[in-house]
């Protein structure tokens, strides 16, 4: 067995191979190293090496290796050599492998490895590959219009899944291993003439930036590759429907598939982007158009109402119509604790409840979720340990909340909430003001692969017939890409037969 | 990157960047004891804005040298030209940090003390002053077009508030002097001094041809705001008046109400975004601040700018504090050396532990100055204040509602009844020390809907001090009702045979009883009306009590 470079060749003798694989392999029991006699007398030593569970059944006449092997007892020695350099049995997917580190990235990807005596290449044959989900039922971007199909564990499915709906040679998938231990499969995935060249240049670049034991979950790509860590609004959107993918390549942004994570990354990512859902663009724009707002509105909601209410109750009362304070000050009446304080517990309280439906899996969490509110917030209020009015603010600050479709968008709301809370508790509506410019201020400076995160509501040039802003505009008006994709690629639509129709 | 900003705000961003800037610190400082209103005034005010125009185009021309101030004009003369505007930038942001102290301490009622309240805004607009550029485009780009909307709509919301007569009295008492229209003139060209760092950030800008037209389109709005402003100040309140008034902007939406009574008062609303304004402002003379160091090459002003707002802004002492300094130091020093500068460059040709020490200082601030919330249900809401002489002496009574019976919350055998406490005092301030040693619950004034004057107080004339006394009061609205009556305590404390205090039956007798319309009752603001423009007070209606009946007698 030659070594270059630290690089194992393959040897033409099969028992030198096969104690190499040993010797690697040592303790693997879930790898599989099968020695075998093929060829019509049964002399050629071959070797077949894989994962257990990832590789279907050899003896199976309809899988690929099953129909391999059976075919090799058929054909003489000279006849297999010849199978082995030109495929002959035209099986999808062979590839031949000249060293041995080709060898384990391929096994330890889930295919089957064969080797054959006396010939110094190995024959990679994709099987089943490692379990997985398949294509599910997506369960966080749920749409009443629309696909139903979301993205599963694997990688390939992923991608298939965008090809199937873009079907045109310029988007192209290009592929990295992530991982020094885990070789995690990421996929790039864009349309070639509507993405920017620097902008792809930069995504891989920051994706070559570090070095990791493993990449187990897109997240944590994410985190590794945002431009500002520390903000706790994400940069990157994330979706676990292909459709949705679809439509932002379309809108000339990348797309990041990460192995064994049903969440794509969408980048750059905006702020107008968290809170657009993929029906949008499926609904009529009227209504599309009021679900924006409505999301905006909730938004606030989620965000300022806690501390609103505070900032009102605390300091400025004369806000509030006459009855409508009394009414406050009365269901006070009694309540130990400060507002503030009543605000915070029930909030949490609240936190608990959601992170515990999450937890619990199925119906149960549905039913704690809406048991353990109704039971917690009608117990504590007959206990008069909150007031009412603070258990309809939490509610709908929740409501709020889980009406933005995006959920970590939605996260970094719901913590800046209570930074508010306090802020409008401690200083009043100073407090809320000083806490919007320190928001706004934030977000002006954030940047999503250099790409503004307030964009659409700030760009350098007009940004008509985008559609990108809160009022959905008709289809018929969304003639441009957004300022983020390729500039000589701008119309995305064009009225072709509008005049011959008006003249008939 | 092609499709990412290159280091260059937009036309869009610098317009919204200069209105959202000028807004609150023009319509808060301009009009202040009549200073530019009037006649003469708005006369003032359009001269100035031509004359700001015209300087626009002269600014344009001075992009380039103020782009490298050391180039231009040598390493020492630039950098002395630099320091010049540096000066400005300090001061300007210490004036309005203290003008924002001010306001908010005392038109919003914190219970914090006002230098704490610096604190925190010189912390919150320090912050990201140094990151470019860009960031404070986008920042206005954002909000600029909100607040300016913000701004326009609360305007027209008070042209309601406005009287034909009022305006008349302006018309007739206001001086239409040379003089007068000179002064105002120079005083609106002051509070535009602002526009006179433009040159060090046009470089900056996009699309340069068009920054001319950009900047005289964003002088143009905000005059029209001025000028709208100017009108309707003396409609609301009255000429007289005014000459009291420091900040009359702020009281100007004391008495509007909005359609279906959703709010009972929005004037906090509206002091919020000209505390956001304020913000901005005060964050934009920093940012500045760090751009003309950064341009002369004096190294950074990451810290020792903020220092030097933050002492000019709280150290007041006497008469030479920064809030009466400023004005002077703009109107004979700033301006005309400005422009002397202006002319002869023309000729001429991160970091972690800061955000730290921020949070530590906003967490020392509640821990160390408390808070001056109260909660809803330890406050008192007077709905009713009777005010009287008795023996020499003033008495205010409270009409104090049953909060459960008001409410419809009462429960079986609760019976707490309305209540009527009764303060006697030589001065309202040793009032309100009594009303502390004796009241468990915070007086929140906010509700007040009925004001009574006693005869007692009315024939001895000492109801000004009562009108004194109110006015200092920011959380009294100005639609509250006024009316006179033989013992103002004894009307106060009346409750009709339904159990319904003073302050509430007199409001549903106005408001839902069309022969008692509130056309036909007198406001606070009225009242401060004629009180400011003739010394007197306007015809007020009678209460007159019979037992357990009332009747008001217009």
């Amino acid at each position: 067995m030659n070594e270059n470079d630290n690089i194992v060749i393959i040897s033409k003798d099969i028992q030198e191979n096969e104690h190499y694989i040993r010797e690697r392999l040592t303790d693997c029991a879930d790898v599989q190293i099968r020695r075998m006699r093929l060829g019509d007398e049964r002399k050629v030593d071959c070797l077949m090496v894989y994962i257990e569970v990832a590789t279907s059944n050899m003896m199976l006449e309809d899988s690929a290796i099953g129909k391999m092997v059976g075919h090799f007892w058929e054909i003489s020695p000279g006849e297999m050599q010849e199978f082995v350099e030109y495929n002959s049995l035209g099986i999808a997917d062979v590839k031949k492998l000249t060293d041995m580190e080709q060898v384990f990235a391929g096994l330890l990807a889930g295919n089957a490895v064969f080797f054959m005596d006396g010939f110094d290449q190995a024959m990679k044959i994709s099987s089943a590959g490692y379990p997985s989900m398949g294509v599910t039922e997506v369960e966080m971007e749920k749409v009443l219009r629309g696909s139903r199909e979301g993205f599963s564990d694997s990688v390939k499915i992923n991608s298939s899944l965008i090809r199937k709906r873009l079907r045109d040679t310029r988007l192209k998938v290009v592929e990295f291993y992530i991982g020094e231990r885990s070789h995690t499969l990421v996929q790039m995935v864009y349309m070639e003439d509507l993405v920017q060249e620097e902008f792809l240049e930069q995504v891989k670049e920051r994706l070559g930036d570090f070095r990791i034991d493993g990449i187990l979950d897109s997240g944590m790509l994410e985190q590794l590759t945002e431009d500002s860590w520390l903000s706790p609004f994400p940069q990157y959107q994330t979706t676990e429907r292909p459709d949705r993918a679809a439509q932002e390549i379309l809108n000339g942004k990348a797309v990041l598939l990460c192995d064994n994570s049903p969440s794509a990354l969408i980048l750059p990512g905006v702020f107008h982007s968290f809170m657009e859902s993929s029906e949008d663009w499926y609904n009529r724009f009227e209504m599309a158009s009021f679900l924006r707002i409505l999301r905006y509105v909730a938004l606030a909601a989620a965000t300022l109402l806690p501390g609103l209410y505070l900032a009102v109750i605390r300091f400025h009362t004369q806000i509030l119509p006459t009855n409508m304070l009394l009414s406050f000050a009365q269901a006070r009446e009694g309540v130990p604790f400060s507002s503030i304080a009543e605000l915070v517990l029930l909030e949490l309280s609240f936190e608990l409840i959601r992170e515990a439906g999450v937890r619990i899996p199925g119906a149960l969490g549905n039913a704690m979720g809406i048991v353990g509110g109704l039971i917690v917030g009608s117990a504590a209020v007959e206990a008069n340990l909150v007031s009412p009015i603070v258990v309809m603010v939490v509610a709908i600050t929740a409501l709020g909340s889980l009406a933005i479709p995006n959920e970590e968008f939605a996260s970094a709301f719901r913590m800046l909430k209570y930074f508010f809370l306090f802020l409008g508790g401690y200083l009043g509506i100073f407090g809320i003001v000083t806490g919007v410019y320190l928001t706004v201020s934030h977000l002006a400076g954030l940047l999503s692969f250099g790409v503004p995160y307030l964009t659409p509501f700030v760009k350098q040039s007009t940004d008509n017939g985008t559609g990108s802003k809160i009022v959905r505009v008709p289809f018929k008006k969304r003639w441009r890409r957004p300022s983020y994709a390729r500039q000589s690629e701008q119309v995305r639509l064009q009225k072709i037969r509008n005049k011959n129709r008006k003249e008939r | 990157m092609k499709f990412a900003e290159n280091n260059r705000i937009s036309q869009r961003q610098l317009y919204r960047q200069i209105v959202i800037a000028f807004i609150a610190p023009l319509i808060l400082c301009l009009f202040g004891n009549r200073k530019t209103l009037g006649l003469g005034g708005l006369a003032g005010t359009a001269a100035a804005l031509a004359a700001v125009l015209f300087y626009v185009i002269f600014l344009i021309r001075l992009r380039y040298a103020f782009a490298r101030p050391c180039k231009t004009a040598g390493v020492v003369w630039g950098r002395l030209a630099a320091l010049f505007f540096l000066i400005y930038c300090i001061l300007g942001a210490a004036f309005l940090l203290n003008l924002l102290g001010e306001i908010v301490a005392v038109s919003l009622g914190t219970g914090i003390g006002k230098k704490w309240l610096c604190l925190v805004a010189l912390l919150v607009c320090s912050l990201g002053t140094q990151k470019g550029i860009q960031r404070r485009g986008r920042m206005g780009e954002v909000s600029g077009g909100v607040v300016l909307a913000a701004v326009m709509l609360m305007l027209v919301l008070a042209v309601g508030q406005g009287k034909w007569e009022y305006f008349q009295e302006m018309v007739w008492n206001s001086s239409f002097s040379g003089r007068k229209i000179l002064e105002s003139g120079y005083d609106v060209i002051c509070a535009f001094s602002g526009l006179g760092l433009l040159p060090f950030a046009l470089d900056c800008v996009g699309s340069s041809k068009d920054t001319g037209k950009t900047v005289s389109f964003a002088i143009f709005t905000l005059g029209i705001l001025l000028i709208l402003t100017e009108l309707l100040l003396p409609s609301v309140f009255g000429w007289g008046r005014l000459k009291y008034e420091s900040f009359p902007i702020l009281p100007l939406l004391a008495g509007a109400e909005l359609p279906g009574n959703v709010l009972a008062r929005f004037d906090v609303l509206w002091m919020g975004f000209l505390l956001y304004s304020l913000l901005f402002s005060i964050g934009s003379f920093l940012h500045y601040g760090h751009l003309i160091v950064e341009k002369a090459d004096m190294g950074t002003g990451k810290l020792w700018i903020s220092i030097l707002v933050f002492a000019g802004a709280v150290s007041e002492t006497g008469r030479w504090g920064i809030r009466n300094s400023f004005p002077l130091y703009l109107k004979y020093i700033f301006v005309p050396g400005m422009l002397v500068l202006q002319i002869i460059f023309f000729m001429a040709g991160k970091k972690k532990w800061k955000k730290k020490l921020a949070a530590a200082c906003v967490s020392a601030l509640f821990l160390l100055a408390g808070c001056g919330g109260v909660e809803p249900e330890k406050r008192m809401y007077p709905l009713a204040l009777g005010a009287d002489i008795t023996e020499g002496r003033y008495q205010l009574t409270y009409g104090i509602p049953d909060l459960p019976k008001s409410t419809g919350q009462e429960k079986d055998g609760e019976d707490q009844g309305n209540a009527a406490p009764s303060i006697q005092g030589e001065t309202f301030r040793e009032i309100e020390n009594i009303y502390s040693r004796t009241q468990e619950k915070y007086l929140d004034m906010g509700h007040l809907e009925i004001l009574v004057l006693g005869e007692s107080l009315l024939d001895g004339g000492r109801w000004e001090q009562v009108l004194e006394y109110l006015k200092q009061e920011p959380a009294i609205g100005e639609n509250v009702y006024v009316f006179r009556c033989d013992a103002a305590s004894e009307a106060v404390a009346w409750v009709s045979p339904q159990d319904v205090s003073l302050g509430e039956y007199l409001l549903g007798l106005l408001e839902n009883n069309p022969n008692g319309s509130p056309g036909q009752a007198v406001t606070l603001r009225e009242v401060y009306h004629e009180f400011y423009e003739r010394g007197a007070l306007p015809e007020l209606p009678k209460l007159e009590i019979y037992g357990r009946e009332l009747e008001v007698k217009f």
